[in-house]
């Protein structure tokens, strides 16, 4: 059983040996060529001209911004209207299942039963159940990050973890032992932060390497941390596409209270600060973004 | 001649690296030849081994995993590389990575059964 993972459909056909690496890769493309674009639907409903097109896709040379996102800023598109031609191109996409079969790599019956197996399969992975009541930045993107920080912490560190009061910080982070982060880069902008005691990292690193006599090796430990953070955060990455969002990220950057005390935040920026207690010891997971 | 297949890991994380090669070793008839920890290091290693199995992390320091799959195909176009990706069910990476040349993609963490399967299949191994 997979457990935590989300996937989709293309990756399962493509495990359990269904269709052909060649065969999914036509699929995702027949199904992108039927996406109408932006500038097409704006077109189509008259809120663009074609020269009004043009120019956009001009000044998109010159800077790296989303064509949407430039209309609106050139005075060219309102947000409403953005936001309408957005929920049209969505609810026009076709699912990859119908590319495949349009493709001719399946036929429907095998479809149909296939998606099921895969719906049943998915259903193991577990939804996000933190709700968080305060009003804070990026909330989606805190709740989704607790929420897989214990799951993790249990399934990785064989450890029960049960999270605190929300707070603000606003000048550092004090380093617990490893603070391991990442950054968020696209539809939302933000620093995953885990701040581990050493009890904790030894922790994970003993379940990690299934020996419960393992030695005591700092560089392991801060490396199992790392290694701990970029999993969670590809969970989390997950999980925000799964809402329409898109979430690229960093590799994570590690360090040590031998070498750091703290991480700075700084004054443009809100750090949302979690606690978190295992039976091992305590950890903070935080998210850090600008304000 | 030896029926042994030679696996090379390119991770450059030790914790990734182990868990992979716990699994890998648990297939009769695999072993690990070396652990590169760079995209550079792993087209050299590929070189080097001429390995039946490369896990190419995408996540690596210098050129990365991506470019390094491209690089080992563009040279190597019969190479059996599997995508190891922390990046959960992300489609786009996926197809980036099934484009560059990669066969298969083995999600973190890892799902023993599911990497072995995927592992077996590739090598032409029951």
């Amino acid at each position: 059983m997979s457990g935590i993972i989300p996937k989709f459909f293309g990756q399962y056909l493509l495990e359990k040996d269904l269709l052909t690496k060649d065969q999914l890769i036509d699929s995702i493309n027949y199904q992108k060529s039927k996406i109408l674009k932006l500038g097409e639907i704006a077109l189509q409903y008259e809120y663009l001209s074609d020269k009004q097109i043009a120019k956009i896709h001009n000044e998109q040379k010159r800077t790296d911004m989303r064509f949407g996102d430039l209309a609106v800023q050139m005075g060219l598109l309102t947000a409403a209207q953005l936001e309408e031609i957005i929920t049209i191109q969505k609810n026009n996409h076709i699912y990859l299942g119908e590319a495949i079969c349009a493709c001719g790599h399946m036929d429907e019956e095998t479809l149909d039963r296939e998606l099921n197996n895969f719906k049943e399969e998915q259903k193991a992975v577990p939804p996000i159940e933190v709700m968080i009541k305060e009003d804070i930045p990026v909330k989606e993107l805190v709740e989704i990050s607790v929420d897989m920080t214990e799951k993790m912490m249990r399934r990785l560190g064989d450890m029960i973890s049960k999270s605190g009061q929300i707070k603000r910080e606003k000048e550092c982070i004090k380093n617990l032992g490893v603070i391991s982060y990442m950054e968020f880069k696209g539809d939302i902008n933000a620093r995953y932060v885990l701040n581990v005691s050493w009890d904790i990292g030894f922790q994970i690193a003993k379940r990690t390497f299934k020996k419960d006599d393992l030695p005591y090796d700092e560089e392991l430990i801060k490396d199992t941390v790392s290694e701990y953070v970029n999993i969670v955060c590809g969970n989390i990455r997950s999980k925000v596409l799964e809402t329409g969002k898109k979430l690229e990220f960093q590799p994570p950057v590690t360090i040590t209270d031998k070498t750091s005390d703290s991480l700075a935040v700084n004054n443009n920026e809100y750090a949302t600060v979690i606690p978190g207690y295992t039976q091992i010891g305590n950890y903070e997971l935080a998210v850090v973004t600008r304000i | 001649m030896s029926d042994t297949r030679k696996i090379l890991i390119a991770d450059d994380s030790r914790v990734a690296a182990h868990l992979l090669g716990e699994i890998i070793e648990s297939i009769e008839g695999c072993e690990i030849v070396d652990n590169a920890t760079s995209g550079e290091q792993a087209i050299e290693y590929y070189d080097k081994y001429m390995p039946d199995l490369v896990t190419m992390d995408l996540s690596m320091p210098g050129i990365g995993g991506m470019e390094a799959v491209r690089r080992i195909i563009e040279k190597h176009p019969d190479a059996k590389i599997v995508v190891v990706s922390s990046l959960g069910g992300a489609q786009d990476k996926l197809l980036e990575a099934l484009e560059a040349g990669a066969l298969s993609v083995v999600s973190k963490p890892f799902d023993e059964d599911k990497a072995i399967s995927v592992f077996k299949k590739l090598l032409g191994l029951k």
